[in-house]
Parts: structure tokens; C-alpha cells; sequence
């Protein structure tokens, strides 16, 4: 009797114990969730008013420099807007928008901070702010004032409970990929387009506006179609005996350098091993700008200077004859060579070269030469004014092991070049490399050498 | 009958036991190179031997036998690589000879954690890492483009100003927010993430780039289209 009893009742009770269990599961997985939805949240609140105090800083600060008359004030108000603008940009690319929605307001930051990194260079250089500086100031501080504007009618809307930063984070994950800028933060995208109508900012920092495309100062010759691309690629890629070449495709690139790239594949007659290969030439002169070539490397084989010597070789068949290797980086199996150019024995910095090697039977995996092709030319080099030994007069008294000094070119700020004299020293284990200007005895730069088994490397 | 029922499974439960226990051995069966030094004899001392060998450093022979001979040429080898000259080939000088510490020799590159001090390793593996998760199937030009335009940006005013920044930015690259870029590294990836950071740049400066094939927003097609490479149109 009570058998058959347990028997109807086993199954009931294994029932009510599993809907429990589950129950139980699903609160948990509930208020986890909940948990973490709420720290994120917290994360982007933070954010967003770290934003909002930095923006209201850096336009109090911009007033200031407006009226601020003394080299010290100048340098400590530069300073600062400098990094709270920067911090509002950071703060900014946090928040659950995508570049879309914040790309414009990004932009204006960035360039804030970095006009006034521009600014507190010059004033540190012993030139006083302009009127050109000036007007370029106040119209900042005007475009921050109406950004401070917009971003507090936000917080407003955040405070009255009318938005919800953690509902933007689902908006911009399910609808960026179909809906764009016609995202539902539209409070964003406002802010963002209040900015279009804001004048491109031209000065001598990093992300200034560029005054116009610059054009390739290395390319010469005439324009080739695609059919002389691809007789010209075919005969610039190496040709290993007994293998055959073929080009799988062919287009055009719209990039720094218009060029044609093309897709290559090599089958080696004895193996039948495949390897592909990216071979891209400029549409003017049809000069080699790149190419890659991807294949499993054995383990090491040859040394770091018999790569070397394969990459000088390569350069030299190309045409590159004048270049001096600079510094390396390793890879795995393969090791990343880098080539300046020379003339007359005074290395040119910005003219770099790169040639990638692989490390088991030294075969050139791969060339850079868009930089070199960007900026080479035959330069006009200034007689020095300083000899070598008064340069190194100028070094720090803390260097040691001083290395006999070389002329080089260096690239200042975004436009210059500089020809100066280059020293190395020691101060402890540390490597440092320092350039003194030949006309006027300036230390232009000092740069940090950081050996380790990856290579050599500068900061 | 009932007992003959009990034996075979029994049987079966023992082969699954026993096919779990091959399987968890099976993962732990690439043993690491034990740390080696002056005295000792093995297989492991042979394979330093051999790569010191192949690498110009050690004269011979590969007896598999840790001797004076063996120990000079290692000191060389490590006072040529930054490493702490003791003789002593622990995880550090076997990773320097190019032995992985990790499980699988052939597919993982070196950890990061060997690296010290001032080093771009950590953004070469960031980077090797949004390759793996965006531009896993694509040709090699392909994945070192995709590395490019993430570098690029790092030029650009409208995004922000390191790369971890970049990488991490809310809903920027969609296997980032997803996580399918947390898997295990290739050696193209991690080689493609090298030569994006030496400077080549397949797409001649591109910021954005986009499959056209998935659902995208109609917003990217305002931009610049430089090229298309593999299943990735790229533009500024």
C-alpha cells in the first residue's frame, strides 16, 4: 500500500525539487546579471560626468588664456587645458557610443589639447602667443562654451530621470549595424553635429588639419595602366627556379600612394608548395610601394647578421643602394629590418626603408617602401655652423661612454626637417640617443634605446 | 542475465573512464623543458645543445651531457640576448633559443610575460589579437591591413590616443565586444600584428574597414572606399 503511494509520489516530488532548482538557478543568473549591469552602468555614469567636469574646465581654462599676458601663466594654463582636454576625449570614448554618434566631438578635443601642447612648445621656446593665436583661442572657447552647454542639458535629462545611459549601451550593440547615425542617442549625435561648422585648425602639431594632401616627393615617371602593373609586378617579385607565378587578381588602391595591388600565387614545380603573395606599385612610375608574403617559418636557422646581409642584398637588387640599416625587430621566426636612406654620409630619418626576413633560410618575406617613396628627394643640406666638438659641449655632464657623434636629418614636428648631430651615450644600463641641432646648438631630441631579445627599439 | 547486464556496463563505464583519463593525459602529455644546467644529462640538454649548435654557438658534440663546453656557449648565448649570463637555460633562456613554455610548441607564440621591462610586445599582442578575432580567415595582406587601420586611427584625431583605447572602445570592432577575439593566437596573426606595427599599411592609410557582406550601417558608405581586400572593404 504505502509503496504504491511512493510510487505516484516519487515523480511529483522530483518535479517540485527540479522547478525549485531551476528557480533557484534563475535568481541567481538574475541578480548576477543584475550585478554587473549595474557596475557597468556605473562605469559609463563616471565617465560621463569626469567628461562633463573636464569639458567645463577646459573652457574655463580657455577664457583664462585669453587674458592671461605672462610667459608663466600661459605655460601653466597650456598645460592644463592640454590635459583635461585629452582626459575629456578619453572620457568620451568610453561612454556606449560608437565613432559615429562622437567622431566630430572626438576630433575637437584632440585638437584642443593638442593646439594648446602647440602653444605651451612655443611658449617654452621663449615666443609669446599671437593674435593669430589669440583668435584661434576664442573661437575654441567659444565651440567649448556651446559643447559645455549641450553636454549639461544631457546631464539634466540624465538627472530627471529622462535618460538612461545604460540603454544606449543596448542601442549602439543591436542597432549600429543597420540604424547609424539615426541612433535614438540622439542627444549625442546633436552634440556632434554642432560641431560641423567648425573651422579646420591648421598649426604645427600632430593632429592639425593637414593643409592639403601632400604628394609623394620619391615618385617619378609616368602613370601605367593595370595590364603594365601586372607585367611590371611579375617582373619585381623574386623568381625562385623552378617556380611558377601567377596573379589571381588585380585592383586599384585609393590610398596615400594610388596604386594597383595584386594577389600572387607561386606553385614550386618540384614540391608543389604554395605560397601567396600581396605585391602592390604605385599607378605613377610604377615603383614597388609593399609587398607581403605569408608561409609557415621553420625555426631559426640562420643569424640575425646573415638576415641582415639577405635584406642588404635585396635592397641593393631593387636599386635602394644608399641606405644604412637603423634598427630591427624580431618576430616569430622572422625579424623586421629597418633602412634609412643617406646622402653624402648624413643619415636621412625620414626616409625609412622596411624589409622583413625570415629567420630559417633567409628569404625576404616582405618590403616597406611607402614611407621612403612619401617623403625622399635629393635634400639641400645646410653647411653645419657647430663643429662636432662644440655639439657635444652641449650633451648632459650625467652621459657617459660618449660615441664619436654623426650628422643626421631628423624629422621636427610635422612638416620640418632638421639636420643634426647624433650621439650616443650611456647613463647606468640605460641607452640614450641625443641630436644636436648644427645651426644653433639646440637639443632637438633625446630618444631611448631599449635592447631586448626582440630586437632594438627607440622610445 | 542480470549479471552478464551489470558486466557490460561496467565494461562501457570503464572505457569512458578510461577514454577520459587518455584525454586528460593527451592535454598534458607536451611536457615543458625543465630548467637545465651544469651536471645534468637528457634529452633536453641535447635539444639546447643542437639549437646552440645550429645557432653558432656551441662547438659540439650533442652528447645530451651538460659539460664546461655546454655551459660557456650558454653564457654567451644569454649575454648576447639580455638575459642574466648564469649558465642556468630556465623558462626565460629556453624561450630566448625559441622553445614556446606553452603547451602547444608549434602554434603558440612565446607568452607575453617573458617580456620585461620597456618593450612593444604587449601592443604587438593586443593588436595580433583583434587580427585573430576580425580577419581570422583572410590572406595575410588582409590581416595586416586590419592591423593597419587600428594603427591609423591611433594617428587620428576622432579617435582615441592609445591603443588600448582604440581596441576598446564600446562596440568599435564587433569580435572585441562579442569576445571571439579571446581565442588562441596563430603565428600569421601575431606575425601580421608585427609588421602592421613596423609600418606596412596595405590600405594606404584606411580608418574604417567593413564586411559588406554582413549587415552594416549605411553610414560607412558616405566615407572614402580605398580598396577591398579579401572580404574586408576598407576606407577613410
Amino acid at each position: 500500500m504505502s509503496t504504491i503511494r511512493w510510487r505516484r509520489l516519487l515523480p511529483l516530488a522530483i518535479a517540485v525539487v527540479l522547478v525549485g532548482g531551476i528557480f533557484l538557478w534563475g535568481y541567481q543568473q538574475y541578480t548576477v546579471r543584475k550585478k554587473l549591469e549595474v557596475s557597468l552602468n556605473n562605469k559609463y555614469y563616471r565617465s560621463f560626468y569626469d567628461l562633463l567636469e573636464n569639458v567645463q574646465n577646459v573652457e574655463v581654462l580657455l577664457s583664462k588664456a585669453l587674458i592671461a599676458q605672462a610667459p608663466e601663466q600661459d605655460s601653466k594654463i597650456f598645460t592644463e587645458i592640454w590635459q583635461r582636454a585629452n582626459a575629456a576625449q578619453a572620457n568620451l570614448n568610453q561612454l556606449p557610443l560608437t565613432d559615429i554618434t562622437t567622431g566630430r566631438t572626438s576630433k575637437f578635443l584632440t585638437q584642443v589639447g593638442d593646439y594648446s601642447l602647440t602653444l605651451l612648445q612655443k611658449v617654452a621656446a621663449g615666443q609669446p602667443k599671437c593674435q593669430k593665436d589669440w583668435n584661434t583661442l576664442q573661437t575654441l572657447y567659444k565651440q567649448t562654451s556651446t559643447l559645455n552647454t549641450k553636454l549639461q542639458d544631457t546631464e539634466r535629462r540624465i538627472a530627471e530621470g529622462k535618460l538612461y545611459l545604460g540603454e544606449l549601451a543596448q542601442q549602439t550593440g543591436r542597432v549600429v549595424q543597420k540604424e547609424g547615425p539615426k541612433l535614438a542617442n540622439g542627444n549625442f549625435q546633436k552634440i556632434d553635429d554642432n560641431l560641423k561648422s567648425f573651422p579646420t585648425l591648421i598649426y604645427d602639431g600632430p593632429f592639425s588639419d593637414k593643409l592639403e594632401e601632400k604628394s609623394a616627393k620619391g615618385l617619378t615617371g609616368a602613370k601605367i595602366n593595370i595590364f603594365q602593373a601586372k607585367t611590371r609586378i611579375l617582373g619585381l617579385i623574386e623568381h625562385k627556379p623552378g617556380t611558377k607565378y601567377t596573379v589571381e587578381g588585380i585592383r586599384k588602391i585609393e590610398g596615400k600612394i594610388p596604386a594597383f595591388q595584386a594577389d600572387l600565387i607561386s606553385t614550386s614545380g618540384s614540391s608543389g608548395e604554395k605560397e601567396r603573395l600581396s605585391v602592390a606599385v604605385s599607378r605613377q612610375g610604377g615603383k614597388l610601394l609593399w609587398y607581403t608574403l605569408s608561409r609557415k617559418v621553420a625555426s631559426n636557422k640562420i643569424t640575425l647578421t646573415g638576415a641582415r646581409e639577405k635584406a642588404v642584398q635585396f635592397l641593393s637588387k631593387k636599386g635602394y643602394k644608399n641606405v644604412t640599416p637603423i634598427y630591427y625587430e624580431q618576430g616569430t621566426g622572422m625579424v623586421v629590418f629597418n633602412f634609412a636612406a643617406t646622402q653624402n654620409g648624413v643619415t636621412l630619418y625620414p626616409d625609412q626603408i622596411k624589409v622583413t626576413v625570415a629567420l630559417d633560410n633567409g628569404q625576404i618575406l616582405g618590403i616597406e617602401a611607402t614611407d621612403y617613396l612619401m617623403t625622399h628627394h635629393q635634400r639641400i643640406l645646410p653647411k653645419p655652423v657647430l663643429t662636432l666638438a662644440q655639439a657635444r659641449e652641449k650633451l648632459s655632464p650625467h652621459l657617459t661612454k660618449i660615441s664619436s657623434g654623426r650628422l643626421t636629418l631628423i624629422p621636427r614636428g610635422t612638416a620640418n626637417e632638421v639636420l643634426a648631430y647624433e650621439f650616443r651615450g650611456e647613463l647606468d644600463q640605460d641607452t640614450f640617443l641625443i641630436y644636436i641641432n648644427t645651426s644653433n646648438g639646440k637639443e632637438e631630441q633625446v630618444l631611448r634605446l631599449v635592447k631586448n631579445k626582440e630586437g632594438i627599439l627607440t622610445f | 542475465m542480470n549479471k552478464y547486464k551489470s558486466a557490460v556496463l561496467l565494461f562501457i563505464a570503464f572505457l569512458v573512464l578510461g577514454g577520459f583519463v587518455i584525454f586528460s593525459n593527451a592535454e598534458k602529455a607536451p611536457a615543458q623543458n625543465r630548467t637545465v644546467y651544469w651536471g645534468l644529462s637528457g634529452n633536453d640538454v641535447s635539444r639546447l645543445q643542437q639549437t646552440l649548435y645550429d645557432w653558432g654557438y656551441y662547438p659540439g658534440p650533442v652528447d645530451g651531457v651538460f659539460g664546461n663546453s655546454t655551459y660557456r656557449s650558454l653564457i654567451s648565448f644569454q649575454a648576447n640576448n639580455g638575459l642574466a649570463g648564469d649558465g642556468v637555460a630556465g623558462p626565460a633562456t629556453w624561450a630566448a633559443l625559441g622553445f614556446s613554455s606553452g603547451s602547444d610548441p608549434d602554434s603558440q607564440p612565446e607568452p607575453v610575460s617573458v617580456s620585461r621591462g620597456v618593450s612593444n610586445r604587449d601592443d604587438t599582442y593586443l593588436l595580433a589579437r583583434v587580427i585573430e578575432g576580425e580577419a581570422a580567415n583572410e590572406s595575410f595582406a588582409g590581416k595586416v591591413a586590419v592591423g593597419a587601420v587600428i594603427l591609423n586611427r591611433l594617428e587620428s584625431a576622432a579617435f582615441p590616443h592609445s591603443l588600448a583605447g582604440i581596441i576598446y572602445q564600446p562596440g568599435a570592432f564587433e569580435s572585441v565586444s562579442n569576445g571571439q577575439y579571446d581565442r588562441p593566437l596563430t603565428d600569421d596573426s601575431f606575425r601580421a600584428a608585427t609588421m602592421a606595427m613596423s609600418g606596412w599599411d596595405p590600405t594606404g592609410g584606411a580608418l574604417f574597414f567593413w564586411n559588406p557582406a554582413k549587415p552594416v550601417s549605411p553610414w560607412v558608405w558616405t566615407r572614402n572606399v580605398i580598396t577591398q581586400i579579401g572580404r574586408h572593404i576598407f576606407a577613410r
